[in-house]
């Protein structure tokens, strides 16, 4: 009874730091999104050549960035989890592509704005938004094949295959891609704006790129417990039935 | 009840930083509507999504409560 | 070096055997391969110079969806006669299962591009002189095949898994097509090897990581 007892206490332990963590980041996210949105708005200077509206790329690139920190993520849980079979590694992978999606879905969303503002058309097939697409697509099948597979373990096997084996496609997406637009004049890449940029726009960019960092965290960190609990109590609903 | 909190404090927060946007902005262009989209649409796809967690995790709650119940019930 | 060629070739001989047998996968690429490269005449004008545009297209188009119609069929016989596990109980190493299976469909898709391709050459009128195309094909073939009889595996134990294995297997297999119709193209336009040798090198790299990547994985995929 007494080693019960003691285990018990320790998790309950561990949960409590987990929860205070989980806490903390939530606030320094919270607390940075504020000053984020004070540095876009308020204190960054107006680009010359497009404007106002130059201010979508304090929130596209660290989205996109965040989009692809997310399907690494994907990347190193899927192989831990092959290889080690643990189902935190299972929760932590199809966490992980669910933000993934998200934050691409958003990539192309601010991606086409930025288009439409700067070429005058929603979408163009230049190199860097028709891997966004090709990349969108992998994860929703990504997503896809785990709500088709027929039991959990399987779904979390072949989703494991499924997010190694489109991690390592990207870059080959990417240089095909390049290689074939390549022929066109080429666009001005979404990332870069009249040339180099200014020290103060610089600064604006990492921040914006550290706070949607934190909140990539926090947000993974809710949801993958969210998954280890439910977890756990598919473990108790199936036990208790058999009881 | 937070939500709608929540929401009237991004309103409020949209409107006084479109208008100070708006202050810089060179005359003749209207640009700003893009910028408002990807704001308004990056800052609800996480809201949605953390409002998508949180209702599970209450979801989650309440069949452990219900669990625990039947669990009392049996030992009974 | 034997010991390992040896039982994937006893794998790829049981995958002709039955292929001889029904003619199943041969057939379904073949007669999807001619009606998608048909229906495509009816989506222009074929005046010749738009022709020239949009062959190379069709052509690796019309492949594709072949293909992918050919790999739905590729594990079913196994999945529905249960002969999955008798292969599982043989005392050979997951991967040797993979490039069995792999070099068995590599084939079969390779027989039915050798006679479409002249088939195409007839229907659009252009000149298969080149050798370079048989290199494109191989290689886009094989790059194709790698990925898609991973997929396969995986799609046939889901459900929907006609839907499953296309929408794993495009997205994924996209260089290839870009790679191939680019290739195809230039070559079309008078290139030679030289000039379209970083598409071959970047359809050979594909086909090179996703052959180990598959085999590593292949195993998971299998396990019950």
């Amino acid at each position: 009874m007494e080693t019960t007892t003691d285990t018990q206490k320790s998790r309950t332990s561990n949960r409590d730091v987990a929860s205070v963590a989980k806490a903390v980041l939530l606030v320094v996210g919270g607390v940075m999104m504020l000053a984020d949105i004070a540095l876009i708005f308020l204190w960054v200077p107006t680009e010359q050549v497009m404007g106002v509206v130059q201010r979508i790329f304090y929130f596209h690139v660290p989205l996109a960035w965040t989009g692809l920190l997310s399907t690494t993520v994907v990347f190193i849980s899927s192989i831990v989890y092959l290889w080690k079979g643990q189902r935190r590694w299972d929760a932590l992978a199809h966490s992980s592509a669910e933000l993934s999606v998200m934050f691409i879905t958003l990539t192309l969303i601010t991606g086409a704005t930025w288009a439409k503002m700067a070429w005058g058309v929603w979408w163009t097939w230049e190199p860097r938004l028709t891997t966004t697409l090709i990349l969108w697509l992998m994860y929703m099948g990504y997503l896809m094949l785990r709500a088709y597979a027929p039991t959990p373990s399987l779904a979390a096997r072949y989703s494991a295959v499924m997010g190694i084996i489109a991690f390592v496609d990207v870059p080959i997406v990417y240089f095909s891609v390049n290689w074939w637009r390549g022929i066109h004049p080429r666009v001005v890449g979404v990332g870069a704006t009249s040339g180099s940029l200014d020290s103060d726009m610089l600064i604006t960019l990492i921040f914006s790129v550290f706070t949607f960092t934190v909140l990539f965290t926090y947000v993974l960190w809710e949801r993958v417990s969210l998954r280890n609990a439910e977890d756990a109590v598919q473990g108790m609903h199936i036990t208790e039935r058999t009881a | 009840m937070a939500a709608i909190a929540a929401a009237t404090a991004w309103m409020l927060s949209t409107g006084v930083l479109m208008a100070a946007v708006a202050a810089q902005e060179a005359p003749g262009e209207s640009t700003l509507p893009f910028l408002y989209v990807v704001y308004t649409v990056t800052w609800a796809t996480f809201f949605a999504y953390a409002f998508y967690v949180s209702r599970r995790q209450r979801e989650l709650r309440r069949q452990i409560e219900e669990l625990r119940r039947v669990l009392e019930e049996r030992d009974k | 070096m034997t010991g390992f060629l040896i039982p994937i070739l006893v794998v790829t001989w049981k995958d002709i055997l039955l292929e001889l047998r029904t003619k199943d996968m041969v057939t379904s690429i073949f007669v999807f391969g001619l009606l998608t490269a048909v229906i495509f005449n009816f989506a222009f004008d074929p005046t010749p110079a738009v022709v020239a545009l949009v062959v190379p297209g069709i052509i690796w188009v019309a492949f594709t969806f072949a293909g992918v119609l050919g790999l739905n069929r590729a594990f079913v016989l196994e999945k529905d006669r249960g002969s999955l596990e008798g292969l599982l109980l043989c005392p050979v190493s997951r991967d040797v299962i993979y490039l069995g299976k792999l070099l068995a469909i590599f084939l079969f898709m390779l027989v039915v591009e050798a006679i479409l391709f002249p088939v195409f050459a007839v229907l659009y009128n252009f000149s298969l002189a080149d050798i370079t195309l048989f290199l494109i094909a191989v290689l886009a073939t094989l790059g194709f095949a790698g990925v898609g009889t991973l997929f396969s595996a995986m799609a046939v134990n889901t459900r929907s898994r006609e839907i499953m294995l296309p929408v794993l297997l495009l997205p994924v297999a996209a260089p290839v097509v870009i790679a191939a119709v680019a290739a195809t193209s230039d070559i079309m336009g008078g290139a030679s090897v030289g000039d379209v040798s970083r598409w071959l090198q970047l359809l050979a790299t594909f086909d090179v990581i996703f052959l180990i990547v598959s085999s590593f994985v292949f195993g998971a995929v299998l396990e019950e």
